[in-house]
């Protein structure tokens, strides 16, 4: 953990720590401490005459949790699907278990013991028995911690009532959230939460995302060094919480806060309207998604469909590739929401910094130049044909693209389409409808397919460019390394020229050109994208009224011109220099 | 009553998911199920058996079904097998 130093001229506040920043946005309220630990269960020797009264006791409190049980999977199936409530029907069968009565009275009415104790004891044997028996268990005795937590709560007579307690407008302040914890976390007015441990896909993090609320993870120890009721600053743009504020920097959040709500309230007419600019040139404006439950956030920051659906998180974070069925959900609930738009679904892009346990990969000495996305795919045809199938199903709406992640060249790319056909072939031998005319993209990425994008192009529907990648490439500098970041920072000439390249050689094999990296979302870099006839941009949800107000008040003409102007320095100093203030006179109040 | 023989194929094994479905599926038949992997049998309509069985990728498990709808039971439960429980 790193406890920030207070410096004078940074935030003032009894604690302050720093963490992952999982979801946007600033929270300020009271804490609200939610332990995760189970209720301490003691035993205690009843007599013969007070175990009729026990069982009695035990039935209950297993009928109330039962009961919860069904309303929170009726939530989760709601908000987040089938794979959620599933973990929920594993509980509900736990409870339901025919065994499970029987010989819990048996041990109370044996031993004459409380019912807290003989089911913690039995839920105790279970767990060791299943992990004496096989490791790959090791990960599922949540599901009866969670369960016993659940019946213990009743037994002890809380009647689950220990989330009502939360005051509206809490910050939750919790060691991990369990996935149960997390949907019900979302019926409560909270205004965000903090936990010591948890990872960013963690099923409250997409919660947390697709209702707006901020929230920070891996803060290590926040549990112990605040307490109930609090005051609290949660700061998820940076990361941070503060616990205890002075006045001083309260207010200076307050106004920070203000500053967002407003901001957001006064780019929300703009939801509606195209992102046209003023002498008429339309430009597809799109999200780029990470959770099929941020596809809400499409339509209500007033995006045209998804740009990027990124895969990854389907395959990090379990032991098993996800099957054909799950994509297929997955795909087809996304394409329902933002039709009539469409739905850019990028192929798994693994590799570098996201590996999951599914591609046998070992250490490599440079991830990024490695085994990495098509790569993989092109080398596990079985693993890459299996998203294939689902997304060619998924497609019975017709506005379902495949979009081709790190093709170096022409011949990945031939192979990667002869898989395409594969699965299709795959699709119809088992007799399963699917799109034939599934339209298929290439995210420009590796600067031998921006030289190659003509040729690239004639084979494919699309082009994404994909600045991030891009730009780490042509400049030959790993995005990690600090001491190389100068030779990210900003606009590069040689990448726009590159980006210029690809549009260019893609318009005249008649094919439209998208770019759904951070500099779609770079507000400096609008003006210029624009006029260099881009076709698409694809922008994180929140970001997308701030790119259509660009556009909307500016001409293709201008773009044009000031496109003709940076091109002619020579470094991205000179290219900031120029901009920033040329930018931030045409849009004072973005740029403030 | 009915026996067969048939193999675990899904990578994990019958793990918490799969022995949900797999007891799901049980219950909604009137015939009595048991799971019998070497020596050790288990109600297969009590997910708690059925974990216990600890049965990973390859085990071989041997299905006994009892009643008037027994037929019926043992072509659904074994069709779970052979689909290795929608999984890999």
């Amino acid at each position: 953990m790193r406890v920030a130093s207070v410096k004078p001229s940074e935030p003032a506040a009894a604690v302050t720590l720093r963490g992952v920043p999982a979801s946007p946005g600033i929270a300020i309220g009271r804490v609200f401490l939610y332990s995760e630990k189970a209720p301490v269960v003691e035993r205690e020797q009843l007599s013969a005459a007070e175990v009729p009264r026990e069982i009695e006791r035990l039935r209950q409190a297993v009928q109330q949790a039962q009961q919860e049980i069904e309303h929170d999977q009726a939530i989760a199936q709601e908000q987040a699907g089938d794979a959620a409530a599933q973990i929920f029907e594993v509980h509900h069968l736990i409870l339901d278990d025919p065994d499970l009565l029987p010989r819990l009275e048996k041990e109370i009415t044996t031993h004459a013991v409380n019912a807290d104790f003989a089911f913690h004891h039995l839920m105790r044997e279970y767990v060791s028995q299943l992990l004496k028996q096989s490791s790959f268990f090791s990960h599922r005795d949540t599901d009866f911690q969670d369960v016993e937590r659940r019946v213990l709560r009743h037994l002890q007579g809380d009647q689950g009532a220990y989330l009502n307690k939360l005051a509206t407008g809490a910050i939750v302040v919790t060691e991990d959230l369990a996935p149960s914890l997390a949907v019900l976390l979302n019926r409560h007015k909270i205004r965000g939460f903090a936990t010591d441990f948890g990872g960013l896909t963690s099923h409250g993090v997409i919660l947390a995302r697709s209702n707006g609320l901020p929230a920070v993870l891996g803060l290590r120890e926040i549990t112990k060094r605040c307490k109930p009721g609090d005051r609290a600053i949660l700061d998820g743009d940076e990361g941070l919480i503060l616990i205890n504020p002075d006045d001083a920097t309260l207010s200076r959040y307050q106004k920070r806060q203000a500053r967002q709500l407003e901001a957001r309230s006064r780019l929300g007419h703009l939801r509606d309207l195209p992102a046209r600019t003023r002498d008429g040139r339309d430009i597809e404006l799109a999200a780029n998604l990470e959770f099929a439950d941020e596809v809400k956030l499409v339509r209500e920051n007033g995006a045209q469909g998804v740009g990027l659906f990124r895969t990854e998180y389907l395959y990090l974070g379990r032991a098993e590739a996800p099957s054909e069925d799950l994509q297929y959900e997955t795909y087809h609930r996304i394409a329902q929401e933002a039709r009539p738009h469409p739905v850019i679904i990028r192929t798994m892009d693994l590799g570098g910094d996201k590996v999951p346990a599914c591609v046998k990969s070992g250490p490599e000495p440079n991830p990024f130049l490695g085994w990495r996305a098509i790569r993989i795919c092109l080398d596990q045809p079985e693993l890459f044909k299996e998203q294939l199938r689902a997304i060619l199903r998924a497609n019975v709406l017709g506005n379902i693209k495949i979009l081709l992640p790190m093709i170096a060249g022409v011949d990945e790319l031939d192979r990667a389409l002869a898989l395409i056909e594969q699965a299709k072939r795959e699709l119809v031998k088992a007799r399963k409808p699917f799109e034939p005319d599934t339209e298929v993209g290439v995210m420009i990425e590796v600067p031998a397919a921006a030289m190659m994008a003509d040729q690239i192009a004639e084979r494919v529907s699309f082009l994404s460019i994909g600045t991030n990648d891009l730009t780490q490439y042509a400049m030959a500098a790993d995005r990690g390394n600090a001491r190389v970041a100068h030779l990210l920072m900003g606009l590069q000439p040689a990448v726009l020229r590159l980006i210029q390249q690809v549009i260019n050689a893609a318009h005249q094999r008649g094919v439209w050109v998208g770019v759904c990296g951070e500099m779609a979302a770079d507000q400096l870099a609008t003006l210029l994208l624009v006029g260099m006839e881009i076709d698409e941009l694809s922008v994180n949800p929140i970001e997308v009224p701030k790119i259509k107000k660009i556009i909307r008040n500016t001409t293709f003409q201008e773009a044009r011109e000031l496109v003709q102007q940076v091109m002619a320095f020579s470094t991205a100093r000179e290219i900031h220099d120029y901009l920033k203030p040329y930018m931030r006179h045409r849009f004072k109040d973005l740029f403030a | 009553m009915l026996e067969k023989k048939v193999r675990v194929q899904n990578k994990l094994g019958l793990h918490a998911r799969p022995a949900a479905l797999l007891v799901k599926t049980a219950n909604k038949f009137k015939s009595d199920v048991f799971l019998t992997r070497e020596s050790q049998v288990v109600n297969g309509k009590s997910i708690m058996g059925v974990m216990m069985l600890a049965a990973n990728h390859g085990s071989e498990i041997t299905l006994s079904v009892k009643g008037e709808d027994e037929e019926a039971a043992l072509a659904e439960l074994t069709r779970l097998f052979d689909n290795k429980f929608g999984e890999q």
